[in-house]
């Protein structure tokens, strides 16, 4: 654990070394959410609701989620950039450490603009969102929802072993980040089933909605074991992976 | 092209020259002038459209993006309660074609932060140096691209859109024929053109620091929310609309969007006046702009 520590404050550092750079960058993810999230405000102030679903529920979609991602993301900032450290022999770096590749990966930097997401989150809570009631669940939901971008980020990102390019991956992310962050209660039966299965957005746009609506303890239960199911099956895909990796013998070094 | 295009100037120059000027050499004279000025953005529109045309890896995945929203908000236009907007004849399936356009746009662009990457590597003097407008050859490039990745997109939302149950862009403008189709041609020129404007005039802020990248995801995500990006700009709020519609925003994609609702020719006329308008003040941005990175650049060595 203790070397997790010294990354972390060594990525601090380096992140808030420009702070003028590192609170823009910040400020201005917050404010981009919330500017986009203004079109649903718009939305629902024509539309009464989309099959039951209205404003709170988006904002706890978006809210939830963005704070989530935030979470995780902005301490594993490696994460998007995994395929090209695969493809350009950077894992190199990790693999000469005696720890975890992966989370010497992952734990490269750390993002300033996923700490934007965490603070748009809240602000978007505190302007339309459910009851503050209902606020330790939604942060519960919130880390659950995290785990699962991180699994399916992971995942996409592991493909790089098998040859894909360094671009694709990211694309792939967001067209699940598209699918994770907009209602799907539209979707017929089977596409449900497909959503909270091969392409697992349902358990951050469907499921956790459900469970905020008509809480029980069993659907919270199936959100975290398989919001943890899917983060294990990625770091199996990423290790499965990992055995294939070839050396670039480009960035040996020490840091 | 440029080589050819050179040679034959420099032969009409010595016909004028050993015969005089008559009006249809003056003519001839003058057209080649012309071809030959345009020819560096007419290569780099070209350059650009054979590189979305070659990234087959940026191609594929901009369509994985492009097709996953259309799944995805088929799904949502099917549960909307159109009827709410007050629009007589309004449909889903309207909508689910706005947004197809509309989309088409914001997928397709190369990003807006992309030149002001180019800055950020060092590359701004490699495009001071070209005998050529640094603008009007970025713009042509950018626009290339654009213009190419928006086409094959729209084409596979075309093919796309009735699986989806939803009226195609090329079903929606039978109707009216050639008009709306020459109209929605032009009006998706008009805001890709205007995007590429944006990115260049974005990635000017790049030579003061890092901060054109977030920068553009403000200027993105107000052509979402204020160009109405799923839902169009016309069914606003009052007061929201009335912003909106004192920005730029809305001439890349609501105006290009707003052509598969059905508008009637006043409406359509007005705006394709109103995306003239805002390429016109654009212009005057990026001429300012302009001159202010050259003098940086050169005062600076950027």
């Amino acid at each position: 654990m203790g070397w997790i520590v010294a990354t972390l404050r060594l990525n601090w550092a380096n992140l808030t070394a420009n702070k003028g750079v590192f609170a823009t960058m910040a400020l201005l993810m917050a404010l981009q959410n919330l500017l986009y999230f203004l079109l649903w405000v718009a939305f629902f102030a024509r539309i009464s609701s989309l099959k039951g679903w209205g404003l709170q529920e988006v904002t706890f979609l978006y809210a939830a989620g963005a704070i989530g991602f935030g979470i995780f993301f902005s301490v594993l900032g490696g994460c998007d950039q995994l395929s090209r450290t695969i493809q350009t022999g950077q894992l190199d770096l990790c693999l000469t450490r005696p720890r975890s590749v992966l989370l010497s990966a992952l734990l490269l930097r750390m993002r300033a603009d996923s700490l934007g997401d965490i603070v748009g989150g809240f602000v978007m809570l505190a302007l339309f969102g459910p009851s503050l009631t209902q606020l330790p669940l939604i942060l519960a939901l919130s880390v659950s929802m995290g785990m699962i971008y991180v699994a399916a980020r992971l995942t996409i990102h592991s493909l790089a072993f098998w040859g894909l390019d360094d671009e694709s991956p990211e694309k792939g992310f967001i067209a699940f980040l598209i699918a994770a962050t907009n209602p799907q209660n539209g979707f017929s039966p089977w596409a449900k089933v497909v959503l909270l299965s091969v392409i697992p957005a349902g358990y951050i746009a469907l499921l956790p909605v459900e469970i905020l609506h008509h809480f029980s303890w069993s659907f919270l239960a199936w959100q975290f074991s398989a919001s943890t199911t899917l983060l294990a099956l990625a770091v199996l895909v990423f290790h499965l992976g990992l055995r294939r990796y070839e050396s670039g013998n480009t960035s040996i070094g020490l840091r | 092209m440029t080589n050819a295009l050179g040679g034959m100037f420099a032969l009409g120059e010595r016909f004028t020259q050993s015969e005089g000027l008559g009006d249809a050499r003056r003519v001839w004279h003058m057209q080649q002038s012309l071809l030959f000025s345009l020819s560096p953005y007419v290569a780099a529109a070209r350059m650009g459209a054979g590189q979305a045309l070659r990234n087959r890896g940026a191609l594929g995945s901009n369509l994985i993006v492009y097709v996953t929203l259309l799944i995805v908000w088929a799904a949502i236009f099917r549960i909307t309660p159109v009827e709410e907007l007050g629009l007589p004849g309004l449909t889903t399936g309207h909508l689910f074609a706005y947004f197809a356009v509309a989309e088409s746009i914001i997928v397709g662009c190369p990003g807006l932060a992309l030149f002001g990457q180019l800055i950020a590597e060092g590359r701004l003097s490699e495009g001071l140096s070209r005998p050529c407008s640094l603008v009007g050859f970025t713009l042509a490039w950018l626009m290339g691209q654009h213009f190419v990745t928006t086409l094959v997109l729209l084409g596979v939302g075309t093919i796309a859109l009735p699986l989806l149950d939803a009226p195609t862009p090329l079903g929606l403008l039978a109707g009216d024929g050639a008009l709306r189709g020459l109209g929605l041609a032009l009006s998706m020129t008009f805001g890709i053109a205007l995007m590429g404007m944006m990115t260049y005039a974005l990635g000017t802020v790049e030579v003061l620091g890092s901060y054109s990248r977030p920068l553009s995801w403000m200027v993105s995500k107000s052509i979402y929310a204020f160009g109405g990006l799923f839902f169009p700009v016309a069914f606003f709020p009052p007061l929201m609309r009335e912003v909106a519609m004192l920005t730029p925003f809305p001439s890349v994609i609501f105006v290009p969007g707003s052509l598969m609702l059905n508008p009637t020719r006043a409406g359509m006329l007005e705006g394709l006046l109103m995306q003239l308008f805002w390429l016109g003040v654009m212009g005057l941005v990026l001429a300012a702009t302009h001159r202010w990175v050259v003098n940086k650049a050169l005062n600076e060595d950027a």
